[in-house]
């Protein structure tokens, strides 16, 4: 064991090994990126012990894998530094680990985190756990939606960390996509009980060779396919979400096409609540020309609704969405990325790198539980003839546009925000007695900083039917009778706006619920 | 979350009336018109395609 006073050059020290001397690691991006992080005022690391000779399970079975079979003599114990906020020496640090379970509480609250050095060369960056910013799910507040709750044991203690794994790539039993995927299920395995499995267990999960034929090992990256295989393989499904923005020349020839920065906001907006990663799939500029590379996102930053004037155009809460965070195994965990413009995406690749280029998303992989089977697209075009229909009663006659929030959810989450609203006694047991389906559908409708109406759809249903579940209206009766009146005299011109062979069924069912 | 009063929906003096649509009048139209089109845009995005599925993430 080894106590040093945090600082740049002792974390450098910290991190190298045998195979990579400190003016290597001083290089490497993610020196620059942890420097940052851990000096940061939210976390402002001021000690680091160091505990050698540390068994990483995960390490261990990439080490049985390859490591172990190398004429090179790799040893199988890793190094795992940890920080912590305050100043302390070894002889003090002994006394504490000494105290029993009440004792020095206060001193290990001031755990930052830890990160595992591998015994490799270069790619030296294993099981890492690090606090996150402050976090909550309040407008205005950094959400980091995608994490967990680490029990994490050092000499004896065990101490709790909210936080998500990371780990660079070791470009020999993983690639950027076979990372982004370890990180989204060290959140899975835990919320949905699937497996968590070691980069090279993803990464032969994937398929039996390279996508260009090749052998596997050393690995060269996957393709999308291979990705949701290796997904699938670990008891999630996929949802491959594609470009919708196409860039072309003057003489009109196709020379992009990516993800707009207002589609990625809504899909990560949508599917945030479940908790799982979303992968991202980012173009970015790699020397003189560009990569495609992976992701894990786990948070964002979104502001308050607000005011907008009303328009013919559909108004979406997610376009409130300011930046994102995620695990970029070459950098770091936590990551944050800026939004530009339509299309241009602000992460480390852009701000760090000379010259500045921007980046930008060509797909999102969103990790699903399979019982999940209705697609956000399907909810969105039911909420585009909704808007329509509110908007011709409404009639310009609203303080603010209607704003829409569509997201997934469990029914119980929706049960326990119910009890929370103003809504009769009766209106309230009905709706928390009822049976309802594992994961919802949840269309909010605002007017400025209100909702005024709430629509549920089962997400575990079949596509082609009536899926709607319930409707929640928060204005006053005489406009909601108001409205269910309009519903009824304009069937005819209505009734088609749903884009469904259910349609009728979805009139009808707004009808009923009107009341 | 509270039920709301009319003054925090509407604009000052605006009452609402269940009123038939006239199907000839250009604004009902192109307000339908233009969710039916958004709706096939967004139903068009869960196709798949082929190609880019076969594209390497590797950096």
């Amino acid at each position: 064991m080894q106590v040093l006073p945090y600082s740049e050059t002792n974390l450098a020290e910290s991190l190298s090994n045998k195979y990579t001397p400190k003016e290597v690691i001083k290089a490497k991006n993610h020196f620059t990126y942890l420097k940052d992080y851990l000096s940061h005022p939210e976390i402002n690391a001021q000690t680091i012990v160091i505990e050698e000779n540390y068994i990483s399970k995960d390490f261990l079975q990439d080490y049985a894998t390859y490591y172990s079979l190398c004429f090179e003599e790799y040893p199988k114990f890793c190094t795992r530094i940890h920080f912590f906020r305050n100043v302390f020496n070894e002889e003090e640090f002994q006394i504490q680990i000494l105290k029993n379970d009440s004792g020095g509480k206060g001193f290990w609250d001031n755990y930052l985190g830890f990160i595992v050095i591998k015994p490799i060369p270069v790619k030296i960056i294993g099981y890492t756990v690090l606090k996150t910013f402050a976090s909550n799910n309040a407008f205005n507040s950094r959400n980091f939606w995608g994490i967990r709750k680490y029990k994490i044991h050092l000499y004896g203690r065990e101490i709790e960390l909210t936080s998500l794994a990371f780990q660079e790539q070791d470009s020999v039993l993983a690639a950027c996509a076979t990372t982004a995927i370890w990180s989204m299920l060290n959140k899975a395995a835990v919320d949905f009980h699937t497996i968590l499995k070691s980069p090279s267990q993803i990464t032969k999960d994937a398929d039996n060779v390279s996508p260009d034929g090749s052998r596997l090992f050393p690995n060269k990256g996957l393709n999308l396919l291979q990705i949701c295989q290796a997904i699938l393989n670990s008891g999630l499904v996929s949802e491959i979400k594609q470009p919708d923005y196409i860039i072309t020349d003057s003489s009109n020839h196709i020379i992009g096409r990516y993800i707009s920065l207002s589609y990625l906001k809504k899909i990560i907006n949508a599917y945030s609540p479940i908790g799982i990663p979303i992968i991202l799939v980012i173009n970015v500029p790699n020397g003189i020309s560009y990569g495609l590379h992976a992701i894990a996102i786990s948070g964002y930053k979104q502001k308050s609704p607000s005011t907008l004037a009303p328009s013919s155009e559909t108004s979406w809460l997610s376009d409130n969405i300011e930046k994102f965070y995620a695990h970029d195994d070459q950098w770091g965990p936590f990551a944050r990325i800026g939004l530009k413009d339509d299309i241009e995406l602000l992460t480390p690749w852009t701000l760090l790198l000379s010259p500045s280029k921007p980046t930008y998303a060509t797909n999102i992989v969103v990790p699903l539980y399979p019982k999940i089977r209705i697609s956000y697209e399907d909810i969105e075009a039911i909420v585009l003839g909704l808007d329509a229909i509110l908007t011709l009663f409404f009639n310009n006659k609203t303080v603010a546009d209607l704003v829409w929030d569509i997201k997934i959810d469990f029914s119980e989450n929706h049960k326990a925000r119910i009890r929370t609203y103003s809504l009769d006694v009766s209106e309230k047991i009905k709706r928390l007695t009822k049976n309802q389906p594992k994961y919802l559908w949840i269309a909010d409708c605002y007017i400025g900083d209100h909702i005024i109406f709430e629509f549920t759809f089962d997400a575990t249903d079949v596509r082609s039917g009536m899926i709607g579940e319930d409707i929640i209206s928060f204005v006053p009766p005489d406009i909601t009778s108001e409205l269910k009146q309009h519903l009824i005299i304009n069937k005819a011109l209505h009734s088609t706006l749903f884009h469904h062979i259910a349609s009728m069924q979805y009139y009808q069912f707004l009808i009923d619920n009107f009341s | 979350m509270k039920k709301l009063q009319i003054t925090q929906i509407l604009v000052k003096g605006a009452k609402l009336n269940a009123v038939k649509l006239d199907e000839a009048n250009r604004a009902v139209t192109k307000i339908i018109n233009a969710t039916k089109q958004r709706q096939t845009e967004v139903l068009k995005l869960k196709e798949v395609d082929q190609e880019r599925l076969r594209m390497v993430v590797q950096l």
